[in-house]
């Protein structure tokens, strides 16, 4: 049986065509069930009616409103009426605010996306190179302090470390900005990202971008601290399984020099799986840093997402969901793409 | 040699960059935005009192003194940390107390209370006394059922330029009418139900006819969601979808209030200037709401002096504020009323020895005292005991209040049915925490006397929805305010029988009778007796665990004077100053 790489390329081609094809599929599916599964649910966990119109409403004002906010439709005309609505791009409007979904969302999404970038920066930035070191030495001092970092990571809630963060390095010793929000004291620049260490530098306001990049250190540090662990100890323990196995062994016996077995051999085939994983986190830091854009004051959509669910904001709670769940299958179909690009076992 | 050489090169370019941040960052505190000067402090100035009849109070004292210019523009900028961002500019669907607190200050209601005597660094709001804000005068006619109105003239709205008219004032009623919103609520109160009884007279004056008269039409009429609406430029907006503009007004100004809104970065900040038009400006040029949602980062920025106020903080963190150099809390005795809702439609609570039982067995003291930390004292019914008609009625005297005594508590049980003890629901907010601590003491209260309560933490919108459908077994909601000071405003709300917050199911046809034959009575000593006698049968009734009347409280810088304390515990701005 030829190789992946002795097939001739219309094959190679049309596996390619297939494999596109059923992950992008399979994305399309993900999502519709998602919207689905979120509807419903949000159906059964109350309704906005009666927070978004207040206590004092009479008979007559909870019917006008209900008839303004589509309630009294049946709900699968509900769903229909979204489902075609989102076809269009239209993520409806919240009940609460009456400002589009999409807008509210498009809001905030750049401070949430500019923060897990970061974090996620951070989190490869101490979880790699410790975790490499630690698996190919077994021991020693990087290992030490990647589990002592580790151990600590998983052992404080993010909102605590946040907490603990601000007092010591805003109140006590006020080396970083107060907690409020993305740049405290100084007007954003000109939108054009979203992102204002982005679109600051693209305004030549290189001393306000780095403004920016100051506000966004400890709430990412908070994250990479706290969300890290796993990457570590999945590094370590891929770099440590691959560095033992006998093709290294073979490898270091023909004495090949130590960066070309580091890059060839044992990087190529220890880092799919820390790949993946830094991929899940970033997907998950999307919707899951809330508690830490709460301690910052930090606009993002996680916070958003929480009093959109207190008030049962459907339309917003679905467009957040959505858009974190479009956000993650989308992260996961690049790095299957990647591991498909990587591994020509995947293709056999 | 060489990893040598590369590491002092990593090392050389992490401090560079290090350097470049901390000194891109480090003037944070001191480069704050402020806003320029747009407002000369103005002499305190006196408005023409306007005509009133007997059915108004007379108005209206001076306006709210301004200070001396500060010498640094940055004084003139009041920051104040909130937990929350607006939900909407719309003063017509506002529901957030932080939404109704700005709505209040940028849009102009027809009239405000004036402030009273100060008294120990704030004063409270005069509420028999009323100031016109986008009225000049008002005139009662025909027994207080025709309303005349005179516009405050000059006014314009900043956003737009346009000049405030007539057609503004009824165009408004007619999207409160058209909306059923919040201000439909009110105007029928009034007694507006339809836009034929509001007529534009000429361009500074309305009349409107068919009016209920009460003691509360002037209460009402300064309520946040009457704010005065730029009917040129909604209407440019309307659409065949949109007939009211509702969504462009959630997220665009269309009002003159004595602030205007200058900018919102929605989730982080918002920034009103104090109102160029308006004829006396306040202290405060400039305001600065910035959104803090964790209670002890708000707690951090007050004792730094980064914010002048934190608002909504927990009663520990109060104390700490207390503790704080350079901080004040204001503690004001207020009506804010802390109590355990029953449902007497359905069991257990329809049985009144068991309601009894439980306001026998409440532990007032651990309330007052462990949760509320002493910023409340111990309820003595439905009427609160800093409203200005608890003195002036004698409440005090109607009912020996509910104190703890469980043998008693025990006794009426056994009278109830229950000597073998029952089990029921309390329905709480999730994520509020002294009502999560009231309701484990009540709940260790109740457990001595064998009753088992289990607590139900739920959603705002299901919180609202159970009470809306009367469907729940107890609730604690946590502080609930009249915005009104009144016993006609409080009884049809709470305890008419079909009134629109009676959500014990209380029904008593003298309470009914009394209602109903005191509304249009203005006069406070004529109501003195009916409201007495219907205030004592509800307390023996007990519908409602009257828990405690908790102090309204304010963390300020102390520097930060001139707080005027509002029925509706809305912050006013405009008479904030810095000493």
């Amino acid at each position: 049986m030829p190789t992946a790489e002795e097939r001739p390329r219309w094959v190679a081609a049309r596996s390619w065509g297939w494999f596109l094809a059923r992950r992008l599929g399979l994305l399309v599916l993900v999502l519709f069930a998602v919207c689905v599964l979120t509807f419903t649910v949000t159906r059964f966990t109350g309704t906005p009616l009666y927070a978004s119109i207040g206590q004092q409403a009479t008979p007559e004002m909870i019917e006008a409103r209900a008839e303004v906010l589509g309630l009294n439709d049946p709900v699968w005309v509900q769903f229909r009426t979204y489902f075609f609505n989102l076809l269009r791009g239209d993520l409806g409007t919240s009940r609460r605010t009456f400002v589009p979904v999409a807008q509210e969302i498009g809001d905030r999404l750049p401070a949430t996306g500019e923060l897990v970038v970061l974090a996620t920066f951070f989190i490869v930035l101490w979880t790699v190179p410790l975790g490499v070191r630690a698996g190919l030495k077994g021991g020693g001092a990087a290992a030490r302090i990647g589990e002592g970092i580790s151990q600590f990571g998983v052992s404080v809630p993010a909102f605590w470390l946040g907490l603990l963060l601000i007092f010591l390095l805003v109140f006590l010793w006020p080396i970083f900005p107060p907690p409020l929000g993305r740049l405290s004291g100084a007007d954003p620049p000109a939108a054009v990202t979203g992102l204002y260490t982005v679109d600051a530098a693209l305004a030549g306001d290189f001393g306000l971008s780095l403004r920016a990049l100051w506000h966004l250190t400890l709430p990412a540090v908070t994250l990479a601290v706290t969300s890290g662990p796993p990457v570590f100890r999945v590094t370590r323990s891929a770099v440590a399984a691959v560095a033992a196995s006998p093709y290294v062994e073979a490898a270091r016996s023909y004495g090949l020099p130590r960066r070309l077995i580091m890059r060839r051999d044992i990087a190529r085939n220890a880092f799919p799986p820390v790949l993946n994983l830094v991929a899940m986190t970033f997907g998950y830091l999307i919707g899951g840093a809330v508690l830490v854009e709460v301690v910052f004051s930090w606009p993002g959509i996680g916070h958003y997402a929480v009093r959109a669910m207190d008030f049962s904001d459907y339309d917003a709670v679905l467009g957040v969901v959505l858009i974190s769940a479009a956000i993650y299958v989308f992260l996961y179909f690049i790095v299957d793409l990647a591991q498909y690009a990587l591994d020509p076992r995947l293709r056999d | 040699m060489f990893k040598k050489q590369v590491r002092g090169r990593w090392a050389v370019g992490v401090m560079l960059i290090l350097a470049l941040v901390a000194g891109a960052c480090g003037g944070d505190d001191a480069t704050t935005t402020t806003a320029p000067a747009t407002t000369e402090a103005a002499p305190a100035t006196t408005e023409a009192a306007p005509a009133t009849t007997e059915a108004a109070p007379a108005t209206t004292e001076a306006a709210p003194a301004t200070t001396e210019p500060a010498p640094d523009d940055s004084l003139r900028t009041l920051r104040i940390a909130i937990p929350d961002d607006v939900e909407t500019l719309d003063p017509a669907f506002g529901q957030a107390t932080l939404t109704n607190l700005v709505l209040k200050n940028i849009y102009l209601q027809p009239v405000q209370y004036l402030p009273g005597a100060s008294e120990g660094g704030f004063a409270y709001a005069d509420t028999t006394s009323f100031e016109g804000q986008s009225v000049e005068s008002w005139e009662f006619s025909d027994g207080g059922e025709t309303i005349t109105f005179k516009l405050r003239q000059g006014l314009t709205f900043p956003a737009s330029g346009n000049p405030v008219t007539a057609d503004d004032f009824v165009w408004t009623v007619e999207r409160a009418l058209g909306t059923a919103s919040g201000p439909a609520w009110v105007w029928g109160n009034i007694g507006v139900t339809d836009l034929g009884q509001v007529e534009k007279v000429d361009e500074e004056t309305i009349r409107i006819t068919g009016a209920r008269p009460s003691a509360i039409v002037l209460p009402l009429l300064r309520d946040q969601t009457m704010g005065l609406l730029d009917s040129r430029a909604i209407q440019e907006q309307i659409t065949e979808e949109e007939p009211w503009a509702k969504n462009w007004l959630s997220q665009n100004y269309a009002g003159n209030g004595r602030y205007v809104l200058d900018s919102w970065e929605r989730g982080s900040k918002m920034t009103l200037k104090a109102n160029p038009t308006w004829p006396n400006a306040p202290y405060f040029s400039t305001v600065e709401l910035l959104v803090v949602p964790e209670s002890s980062n708000r707690l951090g920025l007050l004792q730094n002096g980064d914010v002048d106020i934190a608002l909504d903080l927990s009663a520990q963190e109060l104390d700490r504020a207390e503790e704080s150099a350079g901080v004040d809390v204001l503690s004001i005795p207020d009506r804010a009323a802390f109590n355990v809702i029953l449902n007497l439609r359905q069991p257990p609570f329809d049985s009144l020895a068991l309601r009894q039982a439980l306001a026998y067995a409440s532990p007032y003291n651990g309330i007052v005292e462990g949760v509320l930390r002493g910023r409340a004292v111990p309820s003595q019914g439905p009427m609160s005991v800093n409203s200005r008609f608890f003195d002036l009625y004698d409440l005090g005297d109607l009912w020996p209040p509910y104190e703890t005594d469980l043998d008693r508590a025990q006794e009426l049980l056994a009278e109830a049915g229950y000597a073998d003890g029952l089990q029921f629901d309390l329905t709480i907010p999730q994520a509020l925490p002294y009502v999560e601590a009231a309701a484990a003491n009540l709940k260790a209260a109740y457990a001595e006397i064998g009753v088992d309560m289990t607590i139900v933490p739920v959603s705002a919108a299901a919180m609202a929805e159970q009470l809306a459908n009367r469907d729940f077994t107890a609730v604690l909601r946590g502080y609930l305010t009249d915005f009104v000071d009144d016993p006609f405003y409080h009884f049809f709300l709470w305890w008419g029988t079909d009134t629109v917050i009676n959500w014990t199911g209380y029904s008593d046809p003298v309470v009914d009778q009394v209602l109903e034959e005191t509304g249009p009575v203005v006069d406070d000593d004529a109501r003195r007796e009916p409201y007495r006698e219907a205030i004592g049968r509800i307390i023996e009734a007990s519908p409602m665990l009257w828990l405690a009347n908790a102090d309204f409280s304010l963390a300020v810088r102390e520097d930060i004077g001139g707080y005027t304390h509002h029925p509706d515990q809305l912050l006013w701005f405009a008479t904030l100053n810095r000493n």
